[in-house]
């Protein structure tokens, strides 16, 4: 090998070793998060789907063709009751509305949101309930709370083992 | 007109670095062996380090392999820096193909399994950054929740997973460990469908090459640990992130993007990505027509069908009630690379117009013009080699496809009509467009592979130089070299009346103009 190969050749392996140098470098870069910045309001529970059950006597015809010792005394239909949730920052409405329910079979429903607040001291209210009246007796929670929140801390809502709404610290 | 871009990047980078590294190391033109490299590398070290990973603590199980200076913490850092440099080789690799235009016909099938290899290396990447559960693979997880939970896959949101009122079940970390697992065997099965159109496919690069890259890696990896952060806190938004841009470059810009925005963008970019075959195609009446081999000709050799780079002749019995086989060109299947033209003995395989017996009636033309060439080196180079670009003192040029389409018998016409010497410039062997054409040219030059150069020929003046486009010093001081040796030879004699051997009638054409274009299945001469 000539003397200016060889000096190319370790020009080349200096330049291979830079090229893992930056490689390695790119792999453990340094990201800061702006969202770490400020804190963030978590709700998170799931609750069994309550339904709403009407009935009624049944019609000529749909008793038409039943066995006389079959035909029901009345026809029920099961309708899933609608949820509002209310989300309330110092008195501020962050979000006030009907709460999605994922597919019609699902017998549960999840709530979960995510709210990007400034840290500091804030009045926390929730409330979650049957947007109709007459499910009066569904289960309807509410909570209300003063937290402090210092940046990068989410402050978390979610039912306790007793099926309550309060602020969790995790588990 | 990303091609028109990259392209002169491209080959100003493979000149440079054939400068300093020698064009037979150079790593540009093994990016895809690379890759498999660094694909085994991972399989090595991921081995060792699935002993000590536990699914029921998975950070504290990592901080534990930290904790093994000799052992854990390198092998660990070698396993991410191997899959980093995995994605380097296969952009590289990727890039290359498409600015060398080999991304259509019948490349297609390698270029969209290869879009699913880098799928399948992200899945891998991003399930193994979520092993660790430090605060990076906490963003990736719930950002990744975050995108999911925006398609109609699941009945509820999966992010609840990472709320935080819960610990994280551990079922989620088995199945993002069995991920990461199978993943690889997906991978193993796409590695094999993209190879299984070329012949002979290199998977691993030379070993000068193979251990300077794993001493390279390992180096760093003892040096420089892997990033480890802070363990996840779902109660806390993770602050000061490591980032690995190689897998997670993307979370800063689509942590505040809307989910669709996020599945459009990927969603864009995947399909351009898989419709490159189609986007890249030229038009019907600029595609090189595929080889075509004549049964007139054809002796049964099955040379060209040995030589095929990829695969794409077939022996097959001959018709009429003849004895024997012929060779059978799958037009689906050729390239258009020209190799199998200087394979063939008899000149009776070949793309029309670059067969032995085109090039043997250019170079006829090529001498007859030119008849004082007795002073001269004549220049035989590839046109995508660095003799399409040459204007040097000496020398004069006969520009071929490829080097390896080169027929052995032009050559010697070439030395017999009185050239001083011949210097034919291929490209470097790792980076042919025809994957073999150096290697078999060589063969066939000086190793007595079919169709070999006739022993009547004087080899002190052939040469073979291999120089990139770019690569004009390779080249400068290949044709210096050659005429330094030539100058202590006697002046070359030319032969009055050069008789070629070409095993069958001269006069004939294998790839007639008039004979159509073979149709699939079915073997067609003149
Ligand atoms: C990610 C893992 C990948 C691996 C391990 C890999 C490996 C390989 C290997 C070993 C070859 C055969 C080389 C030879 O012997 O000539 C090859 C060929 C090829 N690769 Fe890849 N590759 C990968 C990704 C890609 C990607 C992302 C693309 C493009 C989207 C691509 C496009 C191609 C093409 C078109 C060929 C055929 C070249 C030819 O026939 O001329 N590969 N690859
Ligand atoms: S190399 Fe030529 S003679 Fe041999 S099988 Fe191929 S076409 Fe036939
Ligand atoms: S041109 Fe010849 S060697 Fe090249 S792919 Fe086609 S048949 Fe094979």
């Amino acid at each position: 090998m000539s003397a200016a190969t060889r000096a190319r050749r370790s020009v080349a392996l200096v330049l291979a070793i830079a090229g893992v140098l930056a490689m390695v470098s790119l792999s453990r870069l340094r990201w800061r998060n702006p969202d770490a910045e400020a804190a963030e309001l978590r709700l998170s529970w799931r609750i069994p789907a309550p339904s709403e059950r009407s009935c009624r006597p049944p019609t000529e015809a749909e008793l038409e063709g039943v066995l006389p010792h079959m035909r029901p005394s009345e026809v029920c239909t099961d309708e899933a009751i609608p949820y509002r949730l209310t989300v309330l920052l110092d008195g501020d409405t962050l979000r006030s509305g009907p709460v999605a329910r994922a597919g019609g079979r699902i017998r549960a429903i999840t709530v979960y949101e995510r709210f990007v607040i400034a840290p500091g001291d804030h009045r926390i209210t929730v409330g979650f309930a049957p947007e109709t009246a007459s499910a009066a007796e569904a289960v309807a929670m509410a909570m209300d709370a003063d937290v402090a929140a210092a940046p990068g801390d989410v402050i978390l809502v979610a039912t306790d083992d007793t099926g309550r709404l309060g602020l969790s610290e995790g588990r | 007109m990303l091609k028109r871009l990259l392209g002169p990047v491209l080959k100003r980078t493979d000149g440079w670095v054939d400068r300093l590294f020698g064009s037979k190391w150079n790593p540009l033109y093994q990016s895809g062996a690379l890759v498999v490299l660094c694909l085994a590398v991972m399989l090595v070290t991921g081995l060792y380090l699935i002993f000590f990973y536990r699914i029921g603590a998975p950070y504290e199980s990592i901080v534990r392999i930290e904790g093994q200076p000799w052992g854990g913490r390198w092998i660990r850092a070698l396993h991410r820096y191997a899959a980093d440099g995995a994605v380097v080789a296969a952009v590289v690799h990727a890039l290359r193909m498409f600015c060398q235009g080999r991304s259509w016909g019948p490349r297609a099938l390698a270029w969209i399994s290869g879009v699913f290899l880098v799928f399948l290396l992200y899945v891998c990447g991003l399930t193994g950054y979520v092993m660790v559960w430090d605060t990076h693979g906490q963003l990736l997880a719930t950002e990744g929740a975050r995108l999911l939970d925006a398609l109609p896959l699941f009945s509820e949101p999966i992010s609840r997973t990472f709320a935080g009122a819960d610990p994280i079940p551990s079922a989620f970390f088995f199945m993002n460990l069995f991920l990461h697992i199978a993943v690889p065997v997906g991978i193993v099965i796409f590695l094999w469908l993209h190879v299984s159109r070329v012949a002979r496919p290199v998977l691993l690069p030379p070993r000068p090459l193979l251990w300077t890259t794993v001493g390279l890696l390992t180096g760093v990896a003892l040096v420089v640990p892997a990033a480890l952060g802070p363990g996840a806190d779902l109660l806390r938004l993770p602050a000061e992130v490591t980032l690995d841009v190689f897998y997670t470059f993307w979370l800063p810009w689509t942590r505040s993007a809307a989910p669709g925005v996020v599945w459009l963008a990927a969603g864009v970019a995947s399909a351009v990505a898989v419709a490159v075959p189609l986007l890249t195609r030229p038009q019907a009446d600029r595609r090189p027509a595929p080889s075509f081999a004549s049964t007139r000709l054809c002796t049964g050799c099955e040379q060209c069908y040995t030589d095929c780079p990829y695969d794409a002749i077939r022996m097959v019995d001959r018709e009429g009630g003849r004895e024997g086989k012929v060779a059978l060109v799958n037009p689906a299947a050729c390239v258009s690379c020209g190799i199998c033209a200087g394979s063939c003995a008899p000149m009776g395989v070949g793309p029309p117009g670059r067969t032995g017996r085109d090039q043997l009636s250019r170079v006829k033309e090529f001498v007859q013009r030119q008849p004082d060439a007795g002073e001269d080196i004549v220049l035989v180079g590839c046109g995508r080699s660095a003799a399409a670009a040459w204007a040097g003192d000496h020398g004069r040029r006969f520009l071929v496809s490829c080097a390896g389409n080169l027929h052995t018998s032009v050559v010697e016409y070439l030395v017999r009509s009185g050239a001083r010497g011949v210097l034919i410039v291929a490209c470097p062997s790792r980076d042919c467009w025809g994957r073999e054409g150096p290697k078999w040219l060589v063969e066939r030059l000086f190793h007595e592979r079919e169709a070999e150069l006739k022993a009547r020929v004087d080899r002190r003046r052939v040469r073979v130089a291999h120089a990139s486009s770019f690569d004009r010093w390779s080249l400068g001081e290949a044709m210096d070299e050659f005429a330094t040796e030539l100058a202590r030879l006697d002046a070359p004699v030319g032969d009055d009346a050069i008789e070629v051997e070409t095993e069958c009638d001269l006069a004939e054409s294998s790839t007639p103009q008039d004979s159509p274009l073979p149709r699939p299945g079915h073997t067609s001469g003149p």
